[in-house]
């Protein structure tokens, strides 16, 4: 299992360096100045030449990425022409909203659609199934961005029931940070109230993301419970009496959840990306706000500094899945071993 | 075997609450929410040079004069209560009793370190005053500010130029950035608000200055948050759902509706831009032709453009509005679309069949229109246009590296009265959105020598003559000059649009109806 692992962990740290290295590569070769914008309209040649001067950008790009992935060897991603900032604060800054949004929406995936994938796989072929696989399609047919604003056009304009976009209220008063993680702080500082509000403010944007993933989590997860059900186990263990509750939750659902498991990991992949889209939408202030208008502007670190954090992310995602794929399936071990 | 009614209920519930809280957020009669369409980079007033900067700069720091926005050519007292000039020296005497938000008492070294301090990094609005020499400390309310030459708009360029406090600029000098990255998130002014807290990505939050020298309404908005809403969907929603008090960038056409709707009036005024303006690149062919350039100004369908601003927008004649003090537009022959005479200078031009390219940057629906208003043009007398849309630093680039035959921009000057400042970064020789690349040594001359004449006609005569020069020589097509279109809610009183500002709120003048 540590050889397994550290072969994993190995892997994971060779993509985050080819990650860091297209990426810095792609958005250096693009002609564009930067430090141009940075200076302002009205800026003399000598104001753009110091400004690129003091960012570096008048180097070789040789020696640009040589120099950045020294930086990121000390945890240094560079600074952010476009905040003035090193771009770990601002990451530091930003990442808890962006994380707080993707666990939020990735837990209301998965029990989402473990949920309806159950209640299809009861009876397939049937209303319900049929309408799970409407409702779902539905979903994913939308452009998340489409989705997005028609959830705000009808629950905050129509309805006014939930706000329009943000992290918390306008009108209310954000508690003390500690983690970052608003619905963890409203608590830790006891404001039930508060909690409810930050959790307003997460419904519409998870909600954008989890029915624009819903159909295929859904439907992968429909399938594998309907071939576990169709085993012969399954039907030994009706021979036997055990109820259906009892072979549901104890036979089929752990001996489905592997592939379950595998279809969740390549879908978290895709709600990185959404989450981008999603902040857009709904000014959350996370990293894919900060790289969106970082991008627009041309700010090469954050944009790169995004793209290693969500590699990262996605790495360590799928590294704590390997490990739990043993635990859930015995199978498993004797596979890897 | 399901539990889902108990889900179904705490889902319900869920919904319930969240509605409550959001429904029970009570309207505070003293909160005003500006939703602004992009954060600032920066608060610091000697960098800020863009609209969400100066929302920070204008209404956290005074300035030693102001101006009255009826009448931009009448320059008032601020932090300077009267000022002499002789020359190139003039001699400010200033406002006695003014304190800092951090209480620090306001004086004559305050101006002499914003001023030098300005210059040294010669950023943000510093082009304004670039040609003072020196700034000296008479006595602590007086200061002498000598120019390089003389420059009969100094006064009114001050206007624009945020005055900060000199024992924090000396605080922060030993910093081994002199201090940038601290003033870039900190704004400590002797203005009518103070910040309070900046939360990244979300809002910057303003408290009343109770103690400002100046004069509040009735009623002002005690607290205030400036709020980043990048997508202009959202504003316009916001504005409308009541989450936001006021909000710039929102669509015209949404603007028009919503100012015209129930519980919204709105507020209409000049502005700065020739918006957008598109630029012909003078060094790259074919567009270094210049019958060739003429014949596409003359092609160009100014009607279309007015039609997409509804009406509300009149077509350029030369550089300079017409609301600007001493603006020759008036005197300047009207610009329209003559089809015959377009085909008769495309014919002069030699040239059979020409394509050209056109970079605009992305994400401005006024640019793509009048782009593609461009190319509709250009086809109607055998033009092909080609339309690229890059990220803005990639479409500049394009252009100022003769990759590019035209660039799609606006045409501002943040002066009330210094003309020649629509001229600077434009049409002048190395101007940085002199997206022609055009170089004419007698107009750079002449501009440089407007604001030393003191002769108010002599001046007049010479800048009709610059915005001749400029519109001879075809380099530009100033698609429209837009008005400013605001809607206003009922509730909120006092809004009144700055011409020389980009759509940007004076929140001392604002007062709950």
């Amino acid at each position: 299992m540590t050889v397994f692992l550290l072969r994993r962990v190995g892997w994971a740290i060779l993509v985050l360096f080819v990650v860091a290295t297209l990426t810095f590569v792609l958005s250096h070769v693009v002609p564009a100045d930067p430090a141009a914008f940075l200076a302002g309209q009205n800026a003399t040649a000598d104001t753009v030449a110091r400004i690129r001067a003091e960012y570096g950008l008048d180097q070789p790009l040789l020696i640009q990425y040589l120099s950045y992935l020294r930086g990121l060897l000390h945890g240094d991603f560079g600074i952010s022409l476009r905040t003035g900032r090193p771009v770990s604060e601002d990451l530091a800054s930003f990442l808890p909203a962006t994380l707080e949004l993707l666990f939020f929406s990735f837990a209301i995936y998965v029990a989402t659609s473990l949920f309806l994938a159950i209640i299809a796989a009861k009876r397939p072929g049937g209303r319900l199934d049929s309408g799970i696989r409407l409702f779902t399609m539905l979903g994913s047919g939308m452009p998340v961005f489409w989705l997005g604003m028609a959830l705000q056009f009808l629950f905050f304009y129509k309805l006014g029931l939930l706000p329009l976009g943000g992290r918390f209220p306008l009108r209310a008063i954000a508690p003390p940070t500690v983690t970052g993680f608003l619905l963890v702080d409203t608590l830790l500082a006891g404001q039930p109230g508060a909690f409810l509000s930050a959790l307003s403010c997460l419904i519409l944007p998870s909600a954008a993301i989890v029915l624009n993933l819903l159909a295929v989590g859904t439907r992968m997860s429909r399938a594998a419970l309907i071939s576990e059900s169709g085993k012969q186990y399954v039907r030994t263990a009706r021979g036997k009496g055990v109820g259906p509750r009892r072979i549901l939750y104890r036979h089929v659902l752990r001996n489905a959840m592997t592939p379950i498991l595998a279809s969740t990991s390549i879908q978290f992949g895709y709600m990185i990306s959404w989450v981008i889209l999603v902040e857009v939408i709904f000014d959350w202030p996370g990293i894919g706000l900060y790289a969106y208008q970082s991008f627009q502007v041309f700010d090469y670190a954050p944009v790169v500094a995004l793209a290693l954090v969500s590699t990262a992310v996605f790495s360590i995602i799928n590294v704590l899945l390997d490990i739990l794929y043993p635990i859930i399936d015995p199978r498993m071990r004797s596979l890897r071993a | 075997m399901l539990p889902s009614k108990p889900c179904l209920m705490a889902l319900a519930a869920g919904v319930m609450l969240a509605s409550g809280v959001t429904g029970a957020r009570a309207a505070d009669q003293k909160l005003f929410v500006w939703a602004e369409a992009v954060e600032p980079s920066t608060v610091d007033p000697a960098k800020s040079d863009v609209n969400q900067e100066m929302t920070i700069a204008r209404n956290v720091f005074d300035h030693l004069t102001n101006f009255d926005l009826d009448h931009p050519d009448h320059i008032l007292p601020a932090l300077a209560t009267s000022w002499t000039e002789d020359g190139t020296s003039w001699t400010f005497k200033l406002r006695d009793g003014v304190a800092f938000h951090n209480g620090q008492a306001f004086d004559a070294n305050d101006v002499k370190a914003t001023i030098e301090r300005d210059l040294r990094i010669g950023q943000g609005q510093s082009y304004l005053v670039g040609d003072i020499k020196t700034v000296t400390v008479l006595d602590p309310h007086t200061v002498k500010i000598e120019t390089a030459k003389p420059d009969v708009y100094l006064a009114a360029n001050l206007s624009r130029i945020e005055i900060m406090s000199a024992k924090d600029i000396a605080a922060h000098a030993a910093d081994s950035d002199h201090g940038d990255s601290y003033f870039s998130a900190h704004a400590d002014g002797t203005g009518p608000y103070k910040m309070l807290s900046w939360t990244r990505g979300a809002q910057i939050d303003l408290e009343r200055n109770k103690s400002w020298w100046g004069q509040f309404p009735a009623k002002p908005f005690d607290h205030v948050i400036d709020r980043f809403v990048t997508q202009a969907s959202d504003r316009s929603r916001g504005l409308e759902g009541g989450e936001y008090d006021l909000a710039n960038f929102v669509p015209r056409d949404e603007a028009v509706r919503i100012g015209k709707s129930k519980g919204f009036y709105l507020v209409e005024g000049n502005n700065l831009w020739a918006w957008p303006a598109i630029y012909l690149n003078t060094k790259l062919a074919p567009t270094s032709n210049e019958s060739f350039r003429k014949a596409l100004v003359e092609s160009f369908s100014y009607d279309a453009m007015n039609q997409y601003f509804l009406g509300a927008s009149v077509t350029p004649r030369g550089p300079v509005p017409a609301w600007v003090p001493g603006s020759p537009e008036k005197d300047l022959a009207v610009i329209k679309t003559d089809l015959n005479a377009a085909k008769a200078d495309l014919k002069a031009s030699g040239l059979s069949n020409p394509t050209m390219k056109c970079s605009i940057p992305s994400g401005f629906s006024e640019f793509a229109f009048a782009a593609t208003v461009l190319q509709a043009s250009a086809a109607q007398i055998g033009i092909n246009v080609q339309i690229e849309q890059l990220p803005f630093v990639q479409a500049i680039e394009a252009i100022k590296s003769n990759k590019s035959n035209c660039f799609v921009l606006g045409n501002a000057n943040l002066s009330p009265t210094d003309p020649t400042r629509f001229f600077a970064a434009h049409y002048l020789t190395g101007g940085f959105y002199n997206s022609a690349n055009y170089s004419n040594p007698q107009l750079d001359a002449l501009v440089q020598e407007i604001p030393t004449v003191t002769d108010p006609q002599k001046r007049y005569e010479m800048l009709k003559q610059a915005s001749e020069m400029v519109v001879n020589s075809h380099t530009i097509i100033w698609a429209a000059r837009p008005t400013t279109i605001v809607p206003v809610p009922d509730g909120v009183g006092g809004y009144r649009i700055d011409p020389a500002e980009y759509i940007n709120v004076r929140l001392w003048e604002l007062y709950k109806k």
